[in-house]
């Protein structure tokens, strides 16, 4: 008997093939439209979507990365942007004696609200997505089995190679590892983990190629797959939402390079 | 016939071999990264699964391998245009995966120049990437504090960004590249004729 699959949350029950073409309208739209408040819109969104699926836990590491990304590009930007007249351009203020101007700032934002926007509903887009499923939908596109395998055994791995690094970390730590202190002191501790993580992996590739090749891996018939993917209702909107987004963006980017129409939606540099 | 004396370096036991390391590689770059921003770190430490696996299987397989992590990095992470930086790890496996098949691979020496051409690389690569992604500013902060000290001497951003990686990529890539030697010497023999190099002897 094939198990029942349980989705809880409303996006995981969305099928894979909707939600990669809804990423692929964010990621078009957020590139070739260039609007600040469409961009913010979509962050809000999407921190909410990833609040709705309660995977805040998880988003909090790219929350890191996307505040130390932001403190570093507006601090830096803002002084030393190559757009700044330093002659001409007024200054919004000083720290320190280093002086923030409001063009800095606005080439900070350029780049900002390209990549901020994209990384929680990306991140809640794929998270929200089966493996299993993802590896169906590929193979009846007409990806070789190989390939299928090779993409979605990297996510499978990284979470494995994660739990081992957990484990090798707290063993070298009860040796008397330091990782805290200088940054010397840091980089002597990244050896002692990873060299074992490593060395760990590759020990174990031996065994895993026996057991693949005798479960016919190589094999040159063709691969059949059981599982199915059940349509949800959601599946359309998702889709029409994605292509929409997608043709909009294109069509935006070239109407306003041949000057047809004027970039109305465009307000960042 | 016993595991280790199958010649594991064409036909259909390579390609498993290959399906295997490639993930395996995409995974310890992964691993590498997360560690060194766990130990707050100002370096990148996400290339070493590509130099190991460009060492053990040859070049393109180590060049798919690093392609392949910075794509699942930008899924996982989200910043679809940091993919870009896929160019970088491309190169990095093709120089360490010939200099691996030509028997360069070997000596303490040889991972030095490895590590200088690798560093080269990537700072030449990395810089007009990071200007195309991110304006020239990304989120390392020993990189980006290096950029701000270039700056400060009159240095323009597209140069103070290359000039600020070099040093990062020497010690970044060093790292990688004496680690991946390590491994090679302790590999068992039959995965050591994997990269399609000469066997001597």
């Amino acid at each position: 008997m094939i198990q029942e699959r349980v989705y809880p949350t409303f996006l995981k029950k969305v099928t894979p093939g909707p939600k990669l073409w809804l990423a692929l309208g964010l990621i078009l739209s957020l590139i070739l439209v260039k609007n600040t408040y469409y961009a913010i819109t979509v962050m809000i969104i999407s921190i909410a979507a990833i609040i709705e699926e309660k995977q805040f836990g998880l988003f909090k590491v790219i929350l890191v990365a996307m505040t130390v990304l932001f403190v570093s590009m507006y601090a830096m930007h803002g002084c030393i942007a190559p757009n700044i007249d330093k002659v001409n351009d007024p200054v919004m203020f000083s720290i320190f004696g280093i002086k923030y101007y409001a063009s800095g700032f606005a080439w900070a934002t350029k780049y900002y609200l390209r990549i901020g926007p994209m990384m929680p509903s990306l991140f809640v887009i794929f998270l929200s997505i089966d493996m299993a499923d993802l590896s169906v939908l590929m193979c009846k596109l007409g990806i070789p089995y190989n390939a299928v395998f090779t993409f979605i055994d990297s996510f499978q791995v990284i979470t494995l190679l994660n739990k081992d690094m957990d484990q090798i970390r707290d063993a070298q730590k009860s040796r008397g590892l330091q990782t805290e202190g200088s940054v010397i002191t840091r980089l002597k501790a990244f050896v002692p983990i990873i060299v074992p993580v490593v060395a760990s992996s590759i020990v174990k590739v031996q065994d895993q190629a026996i057991a693949m090749d005798t479960k016919g891996f190589n094999a040159k018939c063709e691969k059949t797959v059981y599982r199915e993917i059940t349509p949800y209702k959601a599946d359309i909107y998702f889709t029409i939402t994605g292509i929409a987004l997608s043709i909009f963006a294109i069509g935006y980017k070239v109407l306003t390079a041949l000057s047809v129409i004027p970039p109305v939606l465009t307000n960042m540099l | 016939m016993a595991m280790n004396s199958v010649d594991t370096s064409k036909g259909r036991l390579r390609g498993t071999y290959v399906a295997i390391m490639i993930p395996i590689g995409v995974a310890i770059n992964y691993i590498g990264g997360l560690i060194a921003s766990s130990l707050g770190l100002p370096i990148y430490l996400d290339s070493i699964g590509t130099v190991v696996v460009a060492a053990i299987m040859g070049p393109w397989v180590g060049a798919i391998s690093g392609a392949l992590y910075n794509i699942v990095s930008a899924l996982i992470g989200g910043n679809i245009p940091g993919a870009l930086f896929a160019i970088c790890n491309i190169g990095s496996g093709l120089i360490v995966g010939f200099m691996s098949r030509l028997g360069l691979f070997k000596k303490w020496w040889h991972v030095v120049i490895a590590a200088c051409l690798v560093a080269l690389w990537n700072a030449s690569t990395g810089a007009p990437i990071a200007m195309v992604v991110y304006g020239g500013i990304d989120g390392n902060v020993g990189t980006n504090l290096m950029i701000a000290t270039m700056q400060s001497i009159g240095r323009d951003l597209g140069s103070a960004a290359f000039i600020a990686r070099i040093p990062t990529n020497l010690l970044d890539k060093g790292i990688a590249c004496f680690i991946a030697w390590i491994i090679m010497l302790k590999l068992p023999e039959n995965m050591k004729s994997l990269s399609g190099a000469k066997k001597v002897g």
